[in-house]
């Protein structure tokens, strides 16, 4: 007779040992002076079954192993230490495993208190004996054990079976446990949310299920005889709201510093309008933008420095124009990343920072959607299968200020006519096609639009205006990933875009525009990469990536380039044509090397190529990274390396640029450290360093060529910016109540324009930033937030007196040493509170977001009157309340 | 999005730049022997061999230029203290002190509103070895190296002798020019035949005068009552808009015609337009180059209020047309 082995693990031993050193039993004798005494034992609701280590498994090897379990005050394991090492990787299995517990919190002196219990998980294989089958004979092709989502014995049919699925969402839940609780059956959701038991007999019984971030589940079925039921168990998240976390435990680390936004973070920062890019701006390394405008100012560096990816792809902007949201709707993505500096490889072509946008792959796991209504905008997402394996997810917004613009605006005088619209919207849609183990094809595309139509008449004034602006932007990214082996992954991904802009403007009775403006940037570009673990000690990240893009100007424009002195020549406009065509090759390696168990290296080379109109340009850019675990919960890190970015279009046109300019160079340097004391929270700090040169700045120096004429130079590869800060991030992590962080940046940021001159302040030097975010929910389906931003002003020139020009009528500034100065620090408080209600397929939120309640007002930019005697401050965001809601399905 | 900031927030707004209120420099003139430029204006135009430039040659081309600057301060009684100097020009039109400083003219002002025969504050610069080292300077300033001409400037400075730091400042930009292009002749300041006005269509005479010169038979000062509305329209000639020949960086030239604009202020009223003529906006929209002037309201006695029209061309020409109109309440 054959038999099979369950490998089992007994973990509900318990008899916790209360470990206090200023408690005493209840029963001890009393003390000379007061103790505290502990009034209630903590009580295990909820255990993990570990994993049990599978070579020990394989060497039938079974193991005891004590562990000490800190319990903080609300029930939740913050510590877990092994108080004897067994080895053969029980060890681990079981603080794995203990760090999921939850308890009913002890109680010092009747109050819930945090404590420290002793126990011992026991890892054993139980043969069993195969059952007689009680209908037919069993096979030897059925399984000798049950996959973990089943329980019962494994021969007798299912007789209960469900589904687990998150109520407000209808998400299916893995990993939770179902119980029968009278026959004592436990299973393990899988990643679908289902469940099977086998077996049972007719009668009633109680179905509990339980996770750590749900309320417990008990509901009575009952069983007839020769009937199996199916059930469906819908799962209240903690505290009311949804939310999820995202797992980075499988996330190769290659780089020093990478800030990852959790999909919850992304949409309830106060103060962000629920944009989860604007969110990044609130992380450590980035100054705050002016008049809330998506900006990424990193470490310094220009916004045009930071490099924006989406899936690998660069992307010239995230947000709709004039500081609108960004394009992106939060369902489609799965994360994203900042990495301000010393980034990877295979992020290449910038020397600032990287933003890496992470795409949300769809499911076919029903219908899913989401719809948000607001003062400004209304947007939706719907997610549907078509087949078991093809998917698909679109998502679209449009925004209606035009409506409310009317209201508003000044009415023209009669007989006139006065329309501005400006209207925006984005659209995006995803297909997945499952290939299972031959890997996943995906295609995504997205698209946008600004527009912005100004028409103003009066028949009193021989002026009017007909403005058209319009900024489009559209992607399209295929990708095929397949898996090789159990580590290896290779990705291609071909990708093509267009990005368009144009202006043009006219009198309201012209047929024709008399000045425009277009630009048409299309772009190829293509992507293969292999990334995964090569051995033990090895891991790779490898890869090709090719961006070929084409931009054409056409302009109608009164300009006379030619002309020694255009200053108030009234020129005709003449329509100009020119085009850039650029291709660039990088090859990137990444290489893994865990040099030993605490010391991990990184070195990277990056090799970019670019033809630029004809021209060849290189730059060839070694980084090392490396990161060693002084403790188990602290790891200090360091980097140095070389990054390039090559110049923009505009500046290698052969007439209104300079095609002799080079690659932009910058070498990065950073030292830091991560320290995470629990599970909640970590602190993670750095210095850095940031050194760059031959940067493109504008000339107004004027060149005889060989044939004795006159050149204008326009550019040079002659500025340096030097830039150097500390930053920290405290974090407290997403759990049932509460996620947020204080991050601070300290950072000085300098530039020369021209080799003698003095290095200067840059524009968005920004010596001190701090934000601090919070979220709580009390319960109840209530989320309040806050945010609270500090950050210095930026530099200004003072204006002294000024001059009349007796020859133009104007008043010229006479100003003081350039950015010498800064407008006032800025402080701002947002608040916000959402109500969520959870319905069984569906949930409805009702947010306010208030941006600066408490009215502070703060100087983004200075304005004079027209002899600059008089000055006010162009002030920010005044109190700025915006109600909406929101719902999910 | 500044424009949502600036309604949310309330916008600020600024005293009107066309309603003379206190002391202000209103225009600065130059004039040169008619002899040398071919009429009067702010550049001269002389022989020069750039290679090989001869001091003495260029110092004898030279002639003597006369800079007037035209001072305005309603609001005070007072006299006033004026100085001039010759300089290269820095890019906040007062003088690049890393070069020569020439003084031009210094004195006192009698109060600009009040004196019945008012003497502006003129200078004369004359062509000197002082001069010449300017000019030297002003190439060595200048990347295009006197292609276009070599630039300097006279800056002027005015204040109340009695209360420090009451300086205003205004700069007039001056010019030498080789032939370049060979066809190239001096520019001479813009005029017009007269000043076309008018209330509600019924015309009226616009008299080239202060408030404070003695009515006599050539000129009366016309008259509006409290809220009418004066249409202002500058009568050019037909030479008024000069054509001429700009230096290209390829080392030809460009006939191009100059385009005159006129900037109106006044010590009280307000007008539909503070700037007219001049090229075209971006949007294509030409200008008109009359505008409206709404006579104050709310006066108590009748005031005789002065109005000036400043007319320039895009090459440093400028000049004056003061008048004055009563209004009565």
């Amino acid at each position: 007779m054959s038999r099979w082995y369950l490998a089992i693990v007994l973990i509900a031993i318990w008899s916790p040992r209360a470990i206090a050193d200023d408690v005493r039993a209840p029963d001890a004798p009393p003390p000379a002076k007061k103790v505290n005494v502990v009034t209630r034992q903590p009580k295990l609701l909820q255990a993990v079954a570990p994993e049990y280590p599978p070579a020990a498994l394989a060497a039938n090897k079974t193991a005891k192993v004590k562990v000490r379990i800190k319990i903080d005050a609300a029930g939740l394991v913050s510590a877990v230490d092994v108080i004897e090492k067994v080895g053969d990787g029980f060890d681990e299995a079981a603080v794995a495993a203990a760090l999921q517990y939850i308890f009913e919190p002890a109680e010092i002196d009747g109050v819930a208190a945090p404590i420290t219990v002793e126990t011992t998980i026991n890892f054993v294989i139980e043969k069993v004996e195969e059952p007689e089958p009680p209908i037919k004979k069993p096979t030897t092709a059925e399984p000798q054990a049950g996959p973990p989502n089943h329980a019962g014995n494994m021969l007798l049919p299912v007789t209960i079976e469900g589904t687990v699925v998150e109520r407000g969402t209808r998400r299916k839940l893995g990993g939770v446990i179902v119980s029968v609780v009278e026959l004592g059956l436990d299973a393990v959701t899988a990643e679908d949310g289902s469940f099977k038991f086998h077996g049972v007999d007719a009668g009633s019984y109680k179905i509990l299920a339980s996770d750590p971030k749900f309320d417990r589940l008990e509901r009575p079925i009952t069983l007839a005889k020769r009937e199996a039921v199916e059930v469906r168990l819908w799962m209240r998240p903690k505290g009311g709201n949804p939310y999820e976390t995202v797992v980075e435990g499988d996330r190769e680390v290659l780089e020093v510093t990478r800030r990852t936004l959790q999909r919850q973070q992304l949409t309830s920062v106060p103060g962000t309008f629920g944009d989860p890019i604007r969110v990044l701006q609130t992380l450590p390394g980035m100054q705050r933008a002016p008049f809330g405008l998506g900006l990424l100012l990193v470490r310094g560096s220009n916004p045009d420095d930071t490099g924006i990816y989406v899936d690998g792809h660069e992307v010239p902007s995230l947000f709709h124009f004039l500081g609108g949201p960004s394009i992106f709707n939060v369902e489609m993505l799965e994360s994203i990343d900042l990495y301000p500096g010393g980034f990877p490889a295979r992020f290449g072509r910038h020397h600032g920072g990287a933003v890496a946008l992470e795409l949300r792959p769809t499911k076919s796991d029903g219908i899913h959607g989401a719809a948000k209504v607001d003062f400004i905008d209304t947007g939706g997402y719907l997610r549907a299968p078509i087949t078991k394996d093809l998917s698909f997810a679109v998502a679209g917004r449009r925004s209606y200020i035009d409506a409310f613009l009317g209201f508003v605006l000044p009415k023209p005088s009669k007989g006139g006519q006065r329309i501005v619209t400006p209207v925006y919207y984005d659209y995006s849609g995803r297909l997945d096609y499952n290939l299972h183990e031959n890997g996943r094809f995906s295609l995504f595309a997205i698209g946008s639009s600004d527009t912005l139509h100004v028409l103003d008449q009066n028949p009193d004034s021989a002026v009017s205006t007909n403005l058209n602006t319009s900024v489009k932007f559209f992607r399209i990214i295929g990708s095929y990933v397949r898996p090789f082996g159990d580590d290896l992954k290779l990705t291609i991904s071909p990708a093509w875009g267009r990005d368009t802009l144009s202006f043009s403007g006219a009198q309201a009775e012209a047929s024709g525009p008399f000045t425009s403006i277009g630009v048409v940037n299309s772009n190829l570009s293509y992507r293969a990469r292999i990334a995964g673990r090569l051995s033990k000690r090895l891991y790779i990240d490898t890869g090709l990536d090719v961006l070929s893009r084409i931009t054409s100007y056409q302009a109608l424009i009164p300009i006379d380039d030619s002309l020694i002195n255009t200053n108030g020549v009234d020129i005709p406009p003449s329509k100009v044509f020119r085009g850039v065509s650029s291709l660039g090759m990088g090859l990137h390696l990444d290489l893994g090397v865990d040099v030993t168990a605490k010391l991990k290296l990184v070195p990277s080379l990056r090799l970019d190529s670019y033809v630029i109109d004809g021209q060849d340009r290189g730059s060839v850019d070694p980084r090392i990274v490396g990161r060693y675990q002084l403790g188990k919960d602290f790891t200090l890190k360091a980097y140095i390396g070389e990054f390039s970015q090559p110049p923009q279009p505009e500046a290698v046109d052969v007439r209104f640029g300079n095609p002799n300019v080079g690659v932009e160079h910058a070498t990065h340097f950073g030292l830091g450290y991560e320290w995470k004391p629990d599970r909640l929270w970590s602190i993670d700090s750095e210095i850095y360093y940031v050194r760059r040169r031959n940067l493109v700045v504008f000339s107004p120096d004027i060149v005889q060529n060989d044939d004795g004429t006159f050149s204008n130079v326009n550019f040079l590869n002659e500025g340096r910016r030097n830039s150097y800060g500390f930053e920290v991030l405290v974090k407290r992590e997403i759990s049932e109540h509460a996620f947020g962080w204080l991050s601070y940046t300290f950072s000085r940021s300098h530039q020369r324009s021209h080799p003698g001159l003095p290095y200067i302040a840059t524009a968005f030097d920004q010596p001190h930033v701090m934000n601090a975010v919070a979220s709580w929910k009390p319960g109840r389906g209530f989320e309040l937030g806050a945010r609270f931003q500090l950050a210095s002003g930026r530099p200004d020139t003072p204006v002294l007196g000024a001059t009349f020009d007796a020859d133009s009528g104007e008043y010229v500034p006479v100003r003081g040493e350039r950015n010498s100065v800064r407008i006032p620090l800025f402080t701002q408080l947002d608040v916000r509170a959402e109500k969520m209600w959870l319905y069984q397929t569906w949930s409805l939120g009702l947010y306010i977001d208030i941006i600066n309640v408490t009215n502070a007002v703060n100087t983004e930019a200075t304005q004079y009157d027209y002899r600059y005697r008089e000055s006010a401050p162009v002030s920010s965001f005044p109190f700025l309340p915006t109600l909406g809601l929101r719902g999910t399905w | 999005m500044a424009f949502v900031i600036c309604v949310l927030s309330g916008c600020t707004t600024f005293e009107d730049p066309s309603i003379v209120l206190d002391l202000r420099i209103i225009a600065m003139t130059s004039t040169l022997d008619r002899v040398v430029s071919g009429g009067f204006g702010p550049e001269q135009v002389i022989e020069v061999d750039l290679e090989h430039p001869n001091p003495t040659e260029i110092l004898a081309q030279l002639r003597p230029t006369e800079v007037c600057g035209l001072v305005a301060d309603p609001a005070a009684h007072r006299d006033l203290r004026w100085k001039m100097t010759v300089c290269v020009l820095g890019l906040d039109n007062r003088c690049d002190l890393d070069h020569p400083v020439i003084e031009l003219g210094s004195g006192l002002l009698d109060d600009p509103d009040d004196s019945e025969t008012l003497k502006q504050p003129c200078a004369t610069l004359f062509p000197d070895q002082k001069l010449l080292t300017i000019l030297r300077e002003a190439v060595a300033a200048n990347p295009v190296q006197a292609l276009g001409g070599i630039e300097y400037g006279v800056v002027m400075e005015v204040d109340d002798p009695l209360i420090p730091d009451s300086s205003v400042f205004a700069a007039k930009h001056l010019r030498v020019a080789g032939h370049i292009p060979a066809t190239r002749r001096a520019n001479i300041n813009p005029y017009i035949n007269y000043l076309d006005a008018a209330v509600t269509s019924v015309g009226i005479v616009i008299p080239r005068a202060r408030c404070n010169d003695t009515p006599s038979i050539s000129f009366d000062i016309p008259e509006v009552r409290g809220g009418d509305v004066v249409t202002l329209f500058p009568v050019e000639p037909e030479s008024a808009r000069e054509e001429y020949f700009a230096p290209t960086l390829s080392g030809g030239a460009e006939k191009i015609t100059e385009t005159l604009t006129y900037q109106w202020l006044a010590a009280q009223g307000s007008f539909s337009d503070t700037t007219t003529g001049g090229g075209h906006d971006i949007l294509g929209n030409q200008s008109l180059l009359g505008t409206e002037w709404r006579a104050p309201r709310g006066l108590k006695e009748p005031t005789n209020i002065s109005i000036w029209m400043i007319q320039r061309d895009e090459r440093y020409g400028v000049s004056v047309l003061e008048t004055c109109i009563r209004v009565t309440p």
